[in-house]
């Protein structure tokens, strides 16, 4: 139910704020850099039609962008090959079967592709809705500088306990060129408190208890993730001329490690460690700018795995060889929402709304369907909204998102945005 | 033409102001506090545990109490979820979930009861049974198969019905999981335990039973889940079963439990120690994980073999756990305790895994995931994995059952297993 209205929130966002056709450009915090500074004001005229605009169907030149896209063309190419994927995931689930090893990236496939076709058709109701709006957003939201994250604990079963979890994150951008940005990450993530688990049978109980049913599994976990992420914006047209407008694309390696650590405590028994270390060396993707306010990314790649554990008492972490884990993958598509002109008002404020899939089952979250179980990561519904002062180097960006999963739940992010390493007037 | 948009948006305000709220909204507690499962979703490994306890006892219409207890076990007010109780127009259905012993507390009541009949199912035909007070119990006439119905004259306040088997040095213990969409095969499956009975006992590795590991139904209605229930009472030997994604998904009430008992449960089997789990939700109970360093403690067991429906690493095959944190914990118990194999179902094909590096050790696994259910769009093979154990160690192999029709078995190794000669 939560996730409906925030669903329903966001899709209304654009119908109640005014969209804005911003004339220049500046790359977000998690793209290429181009040459202008965040506290430019550039006008917000740009011409829809004419020479300088693309000849047919949705035109969207900007002035001064290398890149003419046809947000209908290229649409409609990422609605044909994200339901190609789609197709090809469910076809391989469903038909080729285990008896012809169908394997690990099935499901993968059929998650990226169902964010493609969704974010084509979305993107299409999304234009609909706010016509003569497809300029290119100013200062849109991306990876903050550094953020908090906080997922909401608590729960309903008595003698139950759930606590709060605190992340931050640190996401840098370094501008190489202009059309190169390379993202270092660092992140640290942790229960503010143990979590609580009864076993549904009466027995011994504290006398602290509200209920019959003992407390029986206390754990506390935390995480700690690493990598970068490089992004390199092809040259557009890459191999022929003005390639039907459907617009530009970087190649992106993001490579991640990822620690948890899970402290157990069964009954009175004594404390156990299980840590796991996950190595993501080649996690390859593409963003794809489909229209000036609309994108599609994913990533997919193998995980490495190691799976250390403690004895009970003991801290000492029992470590050993590495092996394959399960297929990873991501996919989101991304619409920006212009809330107020930059350069009428004294702040610009600027949203945007992201859906993604998740092709991972760590962290307790996955979403099942009827019977299937275990085949599908999360889903994450999320909107960003960047606050900016004009002329200010710095800004601030929240977020409040849901995560559309088992275990799933919402989550509210304050970020910090700072200055673009390497990007000339910062 | 050019076209200017400069209209200030007095909407931003209330558009914060309305984000804010949501998230407000969002993060409110839900609802009030009460018990774990008062809700009963079933559907949820937790509510399963509570079931699974609420089913191993029962009180019938004339005060007649009943539950399980631990093999062995002198005290007689300690439940132990290893079987189901369940009443019938005729007296109470007994069925134990292990394959070797079992011990049944019976309490007369204060209604006046003086006699209650007990239609025992999944008691191997080998087996001794003796009822009567604790140390003073007396042994029941042989039976044959593996239904028996026992007469109990409620002479004393506590009685104790207890099954006990011989163990032999060498044995066999079959496995295999998914039944679901074809039963018809599931049923020569179980016919062809006719088979590997007698080859075991002429070979001196007697068949002492079949762990069958979830998927029993394609959906967790009451009509499928009966129906592989009664094809049960019909096997050759003691069958014991752990539920599967397609038995519990969705599940308000209980069906699984109140039809085959218990998920999760240890027994001893002989030199070995055979752990079952409910990874129906693909995950453990947090309750269930609490109770792991218990459920897989090695002891004095030669051998240690868990298993589920769900593989406990999968591998390439896709079929991963929803939970991988609960995956983890177990492998780290199944390696701590150095256990020798995990065995599951879910992936409907047979596979012995390269073997997982946990820690500093590995977990080998098998899945066999072949009791009829619908393979995809190669050549099916059905059949079970045969697993013995001996003072040389532990062995399997691949038994084929094929389809009506097919009249050439497989031989060799294929993904890792050998068929069996």
């Amino acid at each position: 139910m939560r996730a409906a209205l925030l669903l329903a929130a966001l899709l209304l966002a654009p119908t109640v704020a005014f969209a804005q056709e911003a004339a220049g450009d500046e790359p977000s915090a998690d793209e290429p850099s181009a040459d202008s500074a965040p506290g430019d004001v550039p006008g917000t005229v740009w011409p829809l039609d004419g020479r300088r605009a693309c000849p047919s169907l949705r035109a969207c030149c900007v002035p001064g962008e290398d890149e003419c896209t046809h947000p209908g063309m290229s649409r409609l190419m990422l609605g044909i090959s994200g339901g190609a994927a789609f197709a090809a995931g469910a076809g391989t689930f469903l038909w080729v079967g285990d008896s012809l090893h169908s394997g690990d990236p099935q499901s993968a496939v059929l998650g990226v592709g169902l964010i493609g076709l969704g974010g084509s058709l979305v993107g299409m109701i999304a234009d609909w809705m706010t016509p003569g709006s497809g300029g290119r957003v100013h200062d849109r939201p991306g990876r903050p500088t550094v953020r908090l994250t906080v997922s909401p604990g608590g729960t309903s079963t008595l003698d139950e306990a759930a606590p709060y979890g605190l992340g931050i994150r640190v996401d840098p951008t370094i501008a190489l060129n202009a059309r190169v940005s390379l993202q270092p990450h660092l992140g640290v993530s942790m229960g503010l408190g143990n979590s609580a688990h009864v076993a549904p049978v009466v027995g011994a109980v504290s006398s602290d208890q509200e209920s019959a049913f003992p407390v029986v599994l206390r754990t506390w976990k935390m995480k700690v993730t690493a990598g970068a992420e490089l992004a390199v914006r092809l040259p557009y047209p890459l191999a022929v001329k003005r390639p039907m407008y459907t617009g530009a694309v970087e190649v992106r390696w993001k490579p991640m490690w990822e620690l948890r650590r899970r402290t157990l405590q069964p009954g009175a028994a004594n404390v156990q460690i299980v840590e796991h270390n996950a190595l993501y060396p080649v996690n390859l993707g593409l963003r794809w700018h489909v229209a000036p306010r609309q994108r599609f990314t994913f990533y997919a790649g193998p995980r490495i795995d190691w799976l250390s554990f403690s004895d009970p008492g003991d801290i000492e972490l029992r470590r050993g060889k590495a092996t394959m884990g399960t297929f990873y993958g991501e996919a989101w598509w991304q619409l920006d929402i212009p809330f107020s002109p930059l350069g009428r008002r004294k702040t610009s404020v600027n949203g945007r709304l992201n859906v993604g899939y998740i092709h991972s089952h760590l962290d307790g979250q996955r979403l099942d369907v009827g019977a299937i179980v275990g085949y599908f990561g999360p889903v994450e519904l999320s909107f960003d909204l960047r606050i900016r002062k004009v002329n200010a180097p710095v800004a601030v960006q929240v977020t409040a998102g849901y995560r559309l999963a088992t275990g799933g739940g919402p989550f509210v992010e304050l970020g910090f945005v700072a200055p673009e390493l390497g990007r000339k007037g910062t | 033409m050019t076209r200017t948009t400069d209209r200030p948006s007095r909407c931003t305000g209330w558009s914060l102001l309305a984000l804010g709220g949501l998230v407000s909204a969002l993060t409110l507690p839900s609802g009030c506090n009460t018990v774990a499962c008062a809700h009963g979703d079933f559907g949820s490994a937790e509510c399963r545990v509570a079931a699974e306890n609420h089913y191993a006892q029962v009180t019938t219409s004339s005060g007649v109490s009943l539950h399980f207890a631990e093999p062995g076990s002198d005290d007689a007010t300690v439940v132990a979820p290893l079987g189901l109780l369940e009443p019938t127009s005729t007296g109470v259905r007994v069925r134990p979930s292990t394959l070797m012993d079992f011990d049944l507390v019976i309490e007369a009541g204060t209604l006046g009861a003086t006699s209650i009949t007990l239609e025992l199912e999944n008691v191997a035909s080998d087996a001794v049974l003796s009822l009567g007070p604790s140390g003073a119990e007396v042994e029941l006439a042989p039976g044959m198969g593996t239904t028996r119905n026992v007469e109990v004259s409620l002479t004393d306040d506590v009685l104790w019905l207890r099954g006990r088997r011989d163990c032999p040095l060498t044995f066999r213990v079959v496995v295999a999981g998914d039944v679901q969409t074809n039963p018809v095969q599931f049923e020569r499956v179980l016919d062809s335990l006719h088979d590997e009975l007698a080859d075991g006992a002429a070979t001196g590795q007697p068949l002492l039973g079949f762990a069958l590991l979830g998927d029993l139904a394609e959906v967790p209605v009451e009509e499928e889940l009966r129906h592989v229930s009664s094809l049960l009472r019909n096997a050759v030997v003691p069958v014991s079963v752990t539920p599967g994604n397609h038995d519990v998904h969705g599940d308000v009430m209980a069906i699984y439990n109140r039809v085959f008992g218990a998920g999760t449960y240890a027994q001893a089997v002989c030199t070995a120690k055979l752990a079952l789990f409910d990874t129906g939700a693909g995950g453990l109970a947090a309750s269930v994980q609490a109770r792991l360093p218990e459920l897989l403690a090695r002891s004095s067991f030669d051998f240690l073999v868990g298993g589920g429906h769900y593989p406990a690493y999968p591998g390439r095959t896709g079929n991963s756990w929803g939970d991988e944190d609960a995956s983890f914990y177990l492998l780290s118990e199944l390696a701590r305790n150095e256990a020798d194999l995990w065995v599951a179902g879910h992936y409907h094909s047979w596979e012995d895994t390269v073997p997982k590096p946990v820690g500093d050790r590995e977990v080998r696994q098998i899945i066999s995931g072949t009791a009829g259910a619908s393979q995809g769009s190669g050549v099916p093979t059905f059949g079970y994995t045969r697993l013995t154990f001996s003072p040389a160690g532990l062995s399997s192999c691949f038994v084929e059952v094929l389809p009506p029709g097919r009249v050439e078995a497989q031989t060799g190794t294929a993904t890792g297993i050998r068929y069996c000669p």
